[in-house]
């Protein structure tokens, strides 16, 4: 059962890193990016092409494709959210659904479906207690523990309140003088970055196909939805309970049966406290 | 600097300065007379040429007909829930497989007649969606989105698992109907339109009432609801059951179109072709519908074969239509007359 | 001005209401009654008003106190069972359904009266009681002057016309009190004037009082008996508009400066800055104290 609980705080770890990516760009676009699982599974496959025809090692093409990710983002941002921000939160969702379904569309034309491997860096494993733990579900949690920290120190920075006061209010700041274009295209930048990072975990311990995307978004926004949107640390440890909580019910129930507890606990949550169980804050408006 | 997005959207989608034709139609005398005769004359030519098309086209391009006529209704019901109350749901097409899992299971294995199964299938997924709509209602924006999309795999993985009635993961035939005897094809087709028209001139009826009225004060000023007296969960979970019931009656004649049904044909890719209906289309318009059914299924024949390239024409048309034409195009012949008609209206520096 | 109708038992009667939110006290021990056919409701931004007219219509619930209509306990009732007592409300931005005519959006004001039977009648049959609503609607439009407008959409009329057009559709119900939230913001003499006039031809002619938030001070003067002065969520002063606006407390609410009442006439101040065009305080910011931005809590 611990076996369990370790596999389910890797898979935990993924869901929270893009719960993480969701969270940033809507704490500071205020948009809610249903692309973001995609737009780190791009640059993922890129990854992969760069090990497998240019022979690149893992540590020289992770870099590469995170930086491909965060220019892929930006490009993304400039042209097709920033034109629709002033619109209502009905055509930014259904903005990013579109991109979504074109990054999607992408994949499968330029790679198609067979499933692929990533040779993870480091290999092996070791044990605590009797469980065995794999250096890289070692790296997964540990990577997510990281960037939860990192965001949340962000976020209490003078950066990051300006980054949460231009989400909320997008005239006043522009006003006093306030980059906010610089503001999106770095939010999303770093979104996108943490985007790849998730996803190229995920698929290196998993496999790598062109759906791998889709699933994981919604757990994503399942995550966040715990952490009620605004809470970063609440993302994180929704993130964690949900992969636990979803490996167990697949362990002793079904497999099948784990998408639908993902799901059943977002409906619960969402009536009982839409708000989030860890946050103050109110539900947004739409 | 208070700036009232649901007004000014609206105003921007539709443009300003039209008259609506909806209520408090004077009776001129001559010219409007003219009109409604060639109306008249022009709808009696389109009724013939739609009887007898099943004899000008082939059977394959019947059905491709056909399933423009079932994609625009189940967009009507999008168009209720969506374009008209303004909640973002997005577990419509898991209504559609209500309709078409419950239609063929009631026809087939129960041998109660094929539209009275339909019809039954359609108040059990009016049934879902208010059970959807309860919490529903508690929630805005993308936080309904979700819980909808949610909704929707939650019922999806109910046609797996009930495997008995729905054959499960590997999905089951549909037994096809004739009406009086006629071939498939030519009685998917009049059962497609009369299932059309009564949906459509329902609805359209229905929107121009006080109905119409109050769905559409939950989208654009919720929060004043209150204070008329008009309670906008009441009306969320009245819409999401039309919308529902719609869906199902649609999906009861997809089946019939597919031959065989999968819990997957209920899945996330007609979803996408669905919100690409209602968005090209335009989404508050029940015409829009009709033009979003066309372009879609056009895209479907046209990239069958490079079954990959559809998706991304998907995504594209999405992104495309949500960028530059936030109404549809069916808004952009509101937005041409509405051109004309603001030069006869006096416009003051408001807000 | 015309002598003050008072009303024996008060139509409208807040006692010692207190709101909070969070740590944030909006509003503490209000008593506000209304007894006057045009009662002002008057205070610098964040003072609590529109958060008062949220406690009455019931989109917000006081912590304490209580809210009467004449006579009848509606603390904290349901804002669709406010809305049906017989309270009207209008807010800062008019909020009307832009892709519909004038006329449907003033229905709308019927439509929440009518059942859901009612209403399934109305759809199926083209003549009845339809038809009565209909001729309702636009008897109403026509006292205030916008029956040429009664068929546009209503998103194409300028601001003026909007906010009457909001009023309209709280008046279709015959309401016996009604909350306007700064009816004048944003609109010219002229406008106010179209605005005003049918309407305190409407208060003689039915049984409604009204209550008028407002930053626009040479209008509240001109147009109301009994003023209530709101500040930091307490009434600082009450009376007739040349009591309150010469009261040293109100003065300084608004100024910000301890200053000697002789020295200063807060309606004359108030005239003069509406005299030049250029706003007093306000007029364009919404009440962000108060609850946020319309009536948002």
């Amino acid at each position: 059962m611990v076996q369990q609980v370790i596999a389910g705080l890797q898979a935990g770890s993924t869901y929270a890193m893009l719960a993480l990516a969701v969270v940033l760009i809507l704490k500071a676009t205020d948009v809610p990016n249903f692309a973001t699982a995609d737009m780190g599974l791009v640059p993922t496959f890129v990854l992969w092409q760069l090990m497998d025809s240019f022979g690149l090692s893992y540590w020289i093409a992770l870099p590469a494709a995170i930086i491909f990710g965060m220019g892929l983002a930006l490009v993304i941002e400039r042209i097709a959210i920033r034109p629709i921000l002033a619109e209502s939160h009905f055509a930014t969702v259904l903005m990013t659904i579109g991109i979504f379904v074109v990054l999607s569309a992408v994949i499968q034309l330029i790679w198609g479906s067979e499933p692929r491997r990533i040779e993870a860096p480091i290999s092996g494993n070791f044990q605590i207690g009797g469980n065995f733990v794999t250096y890289d579900q070692l790296a997964t949690i540990g990577l997510g523990a990281l960037l939860t920290f990192a965001l949340l120190r962000f976020f209490k920075s003078p950066w990051g309140i300006r980054m949460q006061a231009i989400a909320e209010d997008r005239v006043t700041p522009r006003l006093l003088g306030v980059r906010v274009d610089r503001v999106f295209s770095i939010s999303w930048a770093l979104a996108a970055a943490i985007s790849t990072l998730a996803m190229t975990l995920h698929t290196q311990s998993t496999v790598l196909t062109d759906t791998a995307g889709a699933p994981l978004i919604l757990k994503a926004f399942v995550a966040a939805t715990m952490g009620g949107f605004g809470s970063i640390l609440g993302a994180f440890l929704g993130g964690l309970a949900l992969g636990v909580i979803a490996n167990l019910a697949g362990f002793y129930i079904g497999t099948g049966s784990r998408a639908a507890v993902a799901m059943i606990f977002v409906v619960v949550i969402l009536m009982a406290k839409p708000e989030g169980l860890f946050s103050k804050a109110r539900p947004r408006e739409v | 600097m208070a700036v009232d997005i649901d007004a000014s959207t609206a105003s921007k989608e539709t443009g300003s300065g039209k008259k609506a034709g909806g209520l408090s139609r004077g009776s001129a005398g001559g010219p409007i007379t003219a009109v409604r005769a060639a109306q008249l004359a022009g709808g009696l030519a389109l009724l013939a040429l739609a009887i007898v098309l099943p004899n000008l086209i082939n059977p394959y391009r019947m059905f491709l007909a056909t399933l423009i006529v079932v994609f625009a209704t189940a967009g009507v019901g999008l168009v209720v829930i969506m374009g008209w109350t303004g909640q973002i749901a997005l577990a419509h097409v898991a209504f559609m497989g209500i309709g078409a899992y419950g239609t063929n299971w009631l026809f087939s294995d129960l041998g109660i007649p094929w539209l009275v199964s339909l019809i039954l299938s359609a108040f059990a997924a009016a049934v879902v969606g208010v059970l959807i709509g309860f919490p529903a209602a508690r929630l805005r924006g993308f936080y309904l989105a979700i819980a909808t999309l949610a909704f929707a795999e939650l019922i999806v993985r109910f046609f797996v698992e009930v495997d008995t009635i729905t054959g499960g993961i590997a999905g089951k035939p549909i037994e096809i109907i004739q009406l009086f005897g006629l071939a498939p094809d030519r009685s998917h087709w009049y059962i497609a339109l009369m299932m059309a028209a009564v949906v459509f001139i329902a609805t359209d009826r229905l929107g121009r009432t006080a109905f119409g009225r109050c769905l559409r004060m939950v989208r654009d000023a919720e929060i004043a609801t209150g204070s008329l007296g008009i309670s906008a969960t009441q009306y969320k979970l009245l819409a999401f059951a039309l919308s529902a019931f719609i869906a199902a009656l649609a999906g009861g004649l997809f089946g019939q179109l597919l031959t065989y049904v999968s819990p997957d044909t209920f899945h996330t890719a007609l979803l996408i072709q669905f919100l690409v209906v209602v968005f090209v289309g335009g989404i508050t318009r029940l015409s829009g519908a009709i033009i979003g059914a066309i372009f879609v299924v056009v895209s479907r024949e046209l990239f069958q074969d490079v079954g990959d390239w559809q998706r991304l024409v998907y995504g594209i048309s999405l992104v495309l239509a949500v960028r530059f034409l936030p109404g549809g195009l069916t808004s952009l012949w509101s937005t041409l007359r509405s051109a004309r008609s603001l030069r006869g209206v006096t416009q003051e520096a408001g807000a | 001005m015309s002598s003050p109708q008072t009303t024996a038992t008060p139509v409208l009667d807040v006692r010692d209401v207190a709101v909070s939110f969070g740590g944030n006290h909006v509003l503490t021990g209000v008593d506000f009654d209304v007894t006057h056919p045009f009662t002002g409701l008057i205070g610098p931004n964040g003072a609590g008003k529109t958060t008062l007219f949220n406690v009455v219509s019931g989109y917000v619930a006081p912590s304490a106190g209580t809210v009467s209509l004449a006579g009848r306990d509606i603390t904290g009732a349901a804002q669709t069972v406010v809305g049906r007592s017989g309270v009207g409300r209008t807010f800062q931005t008019p909020k009307l359904i832009g892709d519909i005519t004038v006329l449907e959006n003033v229905l709308l004001g019927i439509d929440g009266r009518s059942s859901l039977l009612d209403q399934a009648r109305e759809a199926i049959s083209l003549r009845g009681r339809g038809r009565a609503n209909i001729d309702r609607a636009l008897s109403v439009i026509d006292t205030f002057s916008l029956g040429d407008a009664a068929h546009l959409d209503a998103g194409s009329l300028p601001l003026g016309s909007q906010k009457i057009v909001e009023v309209c559709r709280a008046l279709v119900s015959d309401p016996h009190l009604l909350l306007l939230d700064e009816p004048a913001a944003g609109l010219g003499v002229d406008d106010v004037e179209r605005l005003v006039d049918p309407l305190k031809t409407w208060v003689t002619e039915h049984d409604m009082v009204v209550v008028i938030i407002e930053h626009d001070l040479e209008l509240v003067n001109d147009l109301c008996d009994d003023v209530a002065v709101l500040h930091l969520g307490r009434i600082i002063a009450r009376g007739t508009p040349q009591h309150c606006m010469s009261d040293p407390d109100v003065i300084e609410a608004y100024v910000g400066v301890d200053i000697d009442p002789e020295q200063i006439d807060l309606g004359e101040t108030a005239a003069a800055a509406a005299g030049d065009g250029h706003d007093s305080e306000g007029r364009h910011h919404s009440d962000h104290g108060s609850g946020g931005h319309d009536g948002n809590a």
